[in-house]
């Protein structure tokens, strides 16, 4: 089965007056076609970086390397400015978190979504009027024809969010990247919203990349899942087997803290602290300051992404003890 | 008392900051320099400026006797009253900027702290004010009330205020709205003693930097005005010093000195002042410096630095057993 | 609700400047017993009472006879007719001819280095923004340091010495047969371009930095904002971005600003067209001043604060096509 989208390696740096803020540190990420994987981490823990650096979308005063970067089978490593501009929108496109902010306030929403239209698939400004309203009706935009003319401070944020959608889909591409395109939003329009993704995702059975901190909002969505710690993968499985058997501490914590996955009531785990400074990261695990498990190896050497069960890796140095003590639990 | 003592101390950490400054710095060492000319003109000059006996040397060209030459029109040492303009620049420019600096943020304070009535009697002050043209004004004033710096001094002061007055009351109005000042009201502090505590200090920064700016514009204004003629007639400034070369035919005879001489006395009074308020700017709000380098920083960070940091950011799967 | 606030705002421009109007008639006035002693001629060997007659004769001449408020209502009915009452001079021509005749000299300087300035300005400030940090925008930031630090009737000073005298290339002092042989052919308007090069030059230096850094601020700002990246995700080349939502949005704050300039389009060239000698309202008022002609001084005043007044009611009024977030009635 051939891959959405493949990353090997990838690092990322900023260099500040502060030092050198290390905000990805060699995650490796596959999506197949289809697929919906969901990266979920806290907010500061790369995982927006990540997104951007996807799309090659970092400015350049950003540190960035990777060993393969492969979108819908093209290597886009040595790709130019010009040859990534085909593919973003094309075949790859992106949904931002703040639909108010990621619209140009001066111009309508119509278009701004004509534009996708006319930079690739050629159409008249005619044509691309046509189709925007027929991609705004198909996000469930009532009466397209008058939003076409809207501003985006006329609009709700839960139409906004719709206009970014559509946006995102109009050319069919065959991944979306998705920033945390629900934060923004109240519970009951978030559902609404993540109800339209997941809808649009399986009719054009585009891949997704669904970024979140939410796990609650991911366990929906997403066919599996990778937890991202301070620039590092530290768990990545199936979305069944994550949310059944997490195995770093990390992920129980997050686990822990959405009421309705785990019902265990002695289970809610406080993570306590807050992420580690990206320009002075400590030894060792860089979940270590803040791991109630933690023991002395954990404190000098860092511990590498293993692959425990077929399709589950996890990065922790005291797995095996948390695997059989949850093992002879669930049983 | 502790209210002084924290405004010296107040005062000591701001010149620390602003001499820290590279901009700050330049601009303090060239003011503290022309402070030095005003004050000892009579010192340092090596002619009397106003001595207008000197026919015989009229429209000297730069020698070692007179280091900028002599005057078209009346033979005086152009040095000499370079040195002495330096007295009229500053003192107009200091006294009107002070002044301003006091006004401006009073009302300001007002009109933003007491705000209802007061505050909308003043801001239409305020839009009559900026409407007026100040050039012309100040022609006219000094036309009808005679021709002398303090008219001058006056009219820039009366018309100056506004536009300080309006950054204040916003920056009062965000700051009346703050948790901490809120905090203070409900819990019995007087109107007075959060307008010394709080609300003074919060815009202290900005008045001081907007001090320096007005400073410098009213420089140039001064300049235009004795250019213009409509200062005191016998005071020695460098903008009488430009239009008595224009008018005497400085540059008829290219005698491009004499304009010069003047022209960048104003340039440094000026740009040292803009440098100063510039540099107060970066101390308060440092988003308006940062960022600039980061180019810089990405093209130093090469070869082996930068082997490093890759190599200790990489990562790998370790083999299942 | 709209048509409330248009007219709300037209009624507040008139109220202010009713209140400048007043002021500039106030103020000539002033702590002066007479306003009209300057001008009566020598009593020589007159008896009093005749001379008295003569007085009042010169004050009706010169419009200062009967109470301040009845000179005041005067005035005010006189420009409610669109009167700016007589001049002082010889003929006493109407003082409103008279800026008629100065007003275009003064644009085509004003307006022409406007112009010049705005687009210099983006042109530059734009290119400085695209290479943030490199030396081009260093230069560009010192260099709007040191400009601002000179006035321009230094750097006029300077360039008709240089570019006037010593190399010859443009006309030092304003050609004076320039105003009275301008027919509109080619030929006259060439000439009124070339003698017009140094005034213009001499202003325009200063406006294009500073131009350029208000540009250059604002276009950085701009493209931090997260819809940039939109476009750029898109798939929107960094010069399509940059013309069609880049530009649109960072030329906003400057497009108001030169609106607000607009004002300073009149009064702001008064030493500079005295440098040239050039045929303007700046010495126009000059000349007023020198010759105690307060009529003519006081309709030049309240003529730039009306041009002013209608220039920032027109910028306000329009500022709502130009950003649709804005809606009038509401304090932005």
């Amino acid at each position: 089965m051939s891959k959405a989208l493949e990353i090997e390696n990838l690092k990322v740096a900023f260099p500040t007056h502060r030092g050198v803020i290390r905000a990805v540190e060699g995650v490796s990420l596959n999506i197949d076609k289809g697929e919906c994987l969901a990266l979920v981490g806290e907010s500061g823990c790369g995982k927006s970086v990540t997104s951007l650096t996807a799309m090659k979308l970092l400015d350049d005063t950003a540190i960035v390397r990777a060993d393969k970067h492969i979108i819908c089978g093209e290597d886009v490593l040595g790709f130019s400015d010009k040859q990534m501009e085909a593919l973003r929108g094309r075949r790859v496109s992106m949904i931002f978190q703040d639909a108010l902010s990621a619209l140009d306030p001066v111009m309508t929403v119509g278009r701004q979504l004509d534009e996708v239209f006319i930079r690739h698939l050629r159409l008249s400004k005619k044509e691309a009027r046509e189709r925007s309203v027929a991609a705004l009706a198909a996000v469930g935009i009532p009466e397209p024809g008058a939003r076409y003319r809207s501003f985006p401070h006329e609009l709700s944020g839960g139409m906004r969010q719709r206009v970014l959608i559509a946006m995102a889909f109009a050319c069919e591409p065959e991944l979306i990247i998705a920033d945390e395109p629900t934060t923004a939003l109240d519970v009951t329009i978030q559902a609404q919203i993540l109800e339209l993704l997941k809808k649009m995702q399986q009719q054009s059975g585009t891949a997704l990349l669904f970024i979140s901190h939410d796990l609650s909002v991911v366990s929906n969505m997403a066919d599996r899942i990778a937890v991202m710690y301070s620039g590092k993968i530290a768990e990545q499985a199936q979305r069944d087997e994550l949310i059944a058997r997490p195995l770093h501490p990390y992920t129980r914590g997050l686990l822990s803290a959405v009421i309705g996955i785990n019902d265990k009531k002695d289970s809610f785990i406080h993570i306590k602290g807050t992420l580690p400074d990206p320009a002075d990261k400590p030894h060792g695990c860089y979940f270590c300051p803040r791991c109630s498990e933690a023991g002395e190896v954990c404190f000098v050497r860092q511990p590498l992404l293993k692959e425990r069960v077929s399709g589950h890796y996890v990065r922790c140095h005291y797995l095996r003890c948390h695997r059989s003590e949850r093992g002879e639990e669930n049983e | 008392m502790a209210v002084i003592k924290n405004a010296a101390l107040g005062i000591a950490v701001f010149f620390k900051k602003l001499w820290a400054d590279k901009q700050g710095r330049v601009g303090l060492i060239i003011v503290g320099l022309l402070s030095v000319c005003a004050v000892f003109a009579p010192l340092i000059a090596p002619y009397d400026p106003y001595d207008v006996t000197m026919r015989d040397d009229k429209g000297l060209s730069p020698s070692l006797s007179h280091l900028l030459g002599t005057s078209i029109t009346t033979g005086q040492d152009i040095f000499s009253m370079l040195i002495y303009g330096t007295r009229v620049s500053l003192s107009v420019g200091l006294i009107t900027g002070v002044a301003i600096a006091f006004l401006g943020s009073m009302l300001g304070v007002c009109a933003g702290y007491i705000g209802g009535l007061c505050d909308f009697l003043l801001m239409r002050v305020v839009d009559i004010m900026i409407v007026i043209p100040t050039l012309p004004l100040t022609i006219l004033i000094t036309n009808v009330f005679g021709k002398s710096y303090v008219v001058i001094v006056l009219v820039f002061v009366l018309f100056g205020w506004t536009g300080l007055a309006r950054t204040v009351r916003s920056q009062v109005l965000q700051i009346k709205n703050a948790d901490y000042v809120k905090a203070a009201e409900l819990s019995g502090a007087s109107r007075f003693f959060i307008m010394i505590h709080h609300i003074l200090p919060a815009v202290s920064n900005l008045v001081v930097m907007s001090t320096a700016l007005t400073c410098a514009g009213i420089m140039i204004a001064e300049a235009g005005l004795s250019f213009l003629g409509l200062g005191n007639p016998t005071a020695i400034s460098w903008g009488k010093m430009l239009a008595d070369a224009q008018s005497g035919g400085g540059v008829l005879f290219g005698q491009w000195w004499t304009i010069l001489a003047p022209g960048i006395g104003i340039f440094l009074s000026v740009f040292s002042f803009m440098r100063i308020g510039l540099a107060i700017e970066g101390i308060i709000d440092p988003r308006m410096k940062k960022g600039s380098g980061m180019k810089t920083l990405i093209r130093h960070m090469q070869g082996r630095e930068l082997d490093e940091l890759l190599a200790s950011m990489e990562d790998g799967y370790e083999q299942s057993t | 609700m709209k048509k409330g606030y248009v007219l709300k705002r037209i009624i507040y421009t008139v109220f202010v400047f009713g209140v400048v109007v007043t002021l500039c008639f106030f103020i000539p006035r002033i702590g002066v017993d007479d306003p009209c002693a300057r001008y009566y001629p020598a009593q020589g060997n007159m008896d009093d009472e005749s001379y008295e007659v003569i007085k009042e004769l010169t004050r009706k001449q010169y419009g200062l006879d009967g109470s301040y408020l009845s000179q005041y209502l005067r005035y005010l009915k006189g420009l409610l007719h669109g009167d700016l009452g007589n001049s002082y001079r010889a003929g006493s021509p109407k003082v409103w001819a008279l800026i008629c005749d100065r007003l275009p000299w003064t644009l085509v300087l004003s307006v022409s280095s406007m112009l010049i300035c705005f687009f210099c300005g983006v042109v530059i400030g734009t290119r400085c923004a695209m290479k943030r940090g490199r030396w081009q925008d260093k230069a560009l930031m010192n260099a709007s340091t040191v400009t601002t630090a000179i006035p321009s009737f230094f750097i006029a000073l300077m360039l008709t010495y240089f570019l006037g005298f010593e190399l010859e290339i443009f006309p030092a002092y304003t050609d004076q047969n320039l105003v009275s042989s301008f027919d509109w052919s080619l030929r006259s308007i060439c000439a009124v371009a070339y003698n017009a090069a140094l005034p213009v030059l001499s202003t325009m230096l200063g406006g294009i930095i500073s131009n350029a850094q208000g540009v250059r601020n604002s276009v950085i700002s701009v493209t931090g904002e997260p819809f940039i990246v939109t476009a750029r995700a898109k798939g929107l080349s960094r010069r399509n971005v940059l013309y069609k939502h880049v530009l649109r949005n960072a030329l906003l704050p400057i497009v108001t600003g030169l609106g607000m300039s607009l004002s300073g389009l009149i009064g702001g060239s008064v030493v500079i067209e005295q440098i040239f000698n050039w045929h303007g309202m700046g010495t126009l008022y000059l000349e007023a001043n020198n010759t105690n002609d307060y009529p003519l001084m006081m309709g030049i005043m309240i003529f730039i604060s009306g041009f002013a007044l209608a220039a920032n009611l027109i910028t306000d009024l329009c500022y709502s096509l130009l950003d649709p977030r804005v809606t009038l009635g509401e304090e932005g």
